[in-house]
């Protein structure tokens, strides 16, 4: 071989790799994300219009409870019951309020500047074949969630919030479901309860929009009484909710509380501005070992600031810290 | 039926499914054993956990108790989850954490504790339960005697309090110099209605207006200073 032709093989070599190889790689990634999207759309419409009651596993942290949900839509309405169960599967608590499968928000174009959506492999819960989808965060300031997705209907069958310690730090995996699609009324597995369940909380869904009008876009640039928030973490928008009325713990008489709502689409967190007294103790608080919820609360400027919502702990500090009201 | 199988057996054939090892024909049988037969549907279940903990869980913590079902054990942990029995006042584990200010104390609640009515609610609470705990660790650690006037370094944190349900420790870190007032369980009760129904409203509303997440949602607090 001579030093033409060696050169013409590395060459190739490195035309191969620099040109060749990337496109072979890149319509099946491409195809990989777009068809995690499609899926993860087709659960997000399941959730909302799937008629289905099954027994989940909630795992917060080391807690372990077992819940049924039951998800009917009647005319378009909505309506879900959740009650927390005991081994024969009657009812041991009175509601469990918060959880709601139809929570999980829609995946919009814009999502992708800051997760990247995968297609994983195959697997099984409750005994339903699933895909499993993953929304990877593209820095380290929200979580990980992981999506098993029914194919077939686009059921959730199991959902996990991933912390920085790839331990999930919220799950929760149906063990047993089924499945009404509307317009066949096919049940697809049947459910064994082996004890009369007794509902004790319905509660009929508000639709998005409802709570959509009462929020208003505003810029991080210009939040009430001269705040500004600095540094947000990409893909970030900020909304404001509306005010709130409370009295505080050792304040003097009742304060207007601003309440942020920051999204980027995929998770939420809320920031609550309220005035105080500049003598005032400053906020102690709680720390509970489990579950994706935090909350931060700083006293700043004269306002007692709290933050919540369900990203790391670090994220809401950051947040907080960076929040500075401008000089009149 | 499984009422052939033994149960041996069937605990493998329940076993492997979870794991993705039988074969299609197993699988199937398996499969359609389970739409009619409670008894295993529940052993399922239990075994969906049983994985996922040992996935995901605690060692130190085991959830997995001999028995019958698996869930009697969960339930059990539920019921010795009544009561968070200890509370520790730390000092700061942050490294700005103003140590000169932050004290130590131990209180333990007897019955008659301000904590023992957010036992009930330790397992996956809903979140005016957990609310309800948090506030009342902020309404230990605001009332008069338990909190200073003054005002520590800027932007580090004053105050942590963690709680954590069934006889582990629960710290709480704050800037109080005066441990001894803070070791009464009466003050803790001072302010909790009010304060309670403060961070509830916090946590309901931003359920309403934020809240993306499916689950119940637990609360961890961090507080800081006037970082003026």
């Amino acid at each position: 071989m001579n030093l033409f032709d060696i050169k013409l093989l590395s060459f190739r070599k490195a035309f191969f790799t620099a040109v060749i190889f990337p496109l072979i790689l890149a319509p099946s990634s491409s195809y990989a994300d777009e068809s995690a999207i499609k899926l993860l759309n087709k659960m997000n419409q399941a959730l909302h219009h799937l008629s289905y009651k099954g027994t989940l596993v909630l795992i917060q942290g080391n807690n372990v409870s077992s819940l049924m949900i039951e998800h009917s839509v009647v005319n378009g309405v909505q309506s879900e019951r959740v009650v927390r169960l005991n081994e024969t599967g009657s009812e041991v608590s009175r509601e469990v309020k918060g959880f709601s499968l139809s929570k999980i928000p829609r995946i919009k174009p814009e999502m992708e500047k800051v997760y990247s959506f995968d297609l994983g492999r195959e697997n099984r819960v409750a005994n339903i074949p699933c895909r499993i989808i993953t929304a990877r965060p593209k820095d380290r300031k929200r979580y990980l969630q992981k999506y098993c997705i029914d194919m077939v209907s686009g059921m959730l069958l199991d959902y996990r919030l991933v912390g920085k310690t790839h331990k999930p730090v919220e799950q929760f995996m149906f063990t047993n479901i089924e499945i009404r699609v509307p317009e066949t009324g096919v049940s697809k597995i049947s459910v064994n309860t082996t004890a009369p369940l007794t509902p004790v909380d319905e509660v009929v869904t508000a639709p998005e929009s409802e709570i959509e009008t009462l929020l208003r876009q505003v810029s991080n640039a210009s939040l009430e009484d001269g705040w500004v928030a600095e540094a947000l973490p990409a893909g970030f928008d900020i909304r404001q909710a509306p005010h709130m009325k409370e009295v505080l713990p050792g304040q003097e008489g009742e304060k207007t509380t601003k309440h942020y709502v920051l999204s980027d689409g995929l998770i939420s967190m809320s920031l609550f501005l309220t005035p105080i007294s500049q003598n005032s103790a400053p906020q102690n608080a709680i720390k509970i070992n489990s579950g994706a919820l935090n909350m931060v609360t700083q006293d700043k400027s004269g306002h007692r600031i709290t933050a919540v919502g369900e990203v790391p702990e670090l994220t809401l500090k950051n947040i907080v810290k960076n929040l500075r009201k401008k000089d009149k | 039926m499984s009422n052939n199988e033994s149960p041996k057996s069937i605990n493998e054939h329940l076993s492997a499914l979870l794991d993705d090892e039988t074969g299609a024909f197993e699988q199937r049988r398996v499969l359609d054993e389970l739409k009619s037969d409670s008894v295993l549907s529940r052993k399922l279940s239990a075994y969906a956990l049983i994985g996922e903990t040992m996935r995901t869980g605690d060692s130190e913590k085991p959830l997995i108790t001999v028995g019958t079902s698996f869930l009697d054990g969960i339930h059990e942990k539920i019921e010795l989850e009544d009561d968070f029995n200890e509370v520790v006042l730390d000092t700061g584990t942050f490294a700005n954490t103003n140590s000169d200010q932050a004290v130590q104390t131990k209180t333990r609640a007897g019955s008659t504790s301000w904590l023992r009515p957010v036992g009930g609610f330790a397992v996956a609470a809903s979140v005016g339960a957990l609310a309800f705990m948090g506030l009342q660790n902020m309404g230990l650690l605001n009332s008069p005697g338990a909190v200073p006037s003054g005002i520590v370094n800027s932007s580090s944190p004053t105050a942590i309090a963690q709680t954590i349900p069934n006889s582990e420790k629960v710290d709480v870190l704050t800037t109080s110099t005066n441990p001894i007032a803070s070791e009464k369980d009466d003050q803790y009760a001072d302010a909790d209605a009010q304060a309670r129904s403060l961070l509830k409203r916090y946590v309901d509303s931003h359920m309403q207006y934020a809240a993306s997440t499916t689950f119940v949602p637990s609360v961890r607090v961090i507080a800081y200073a006037d970082s003026q």
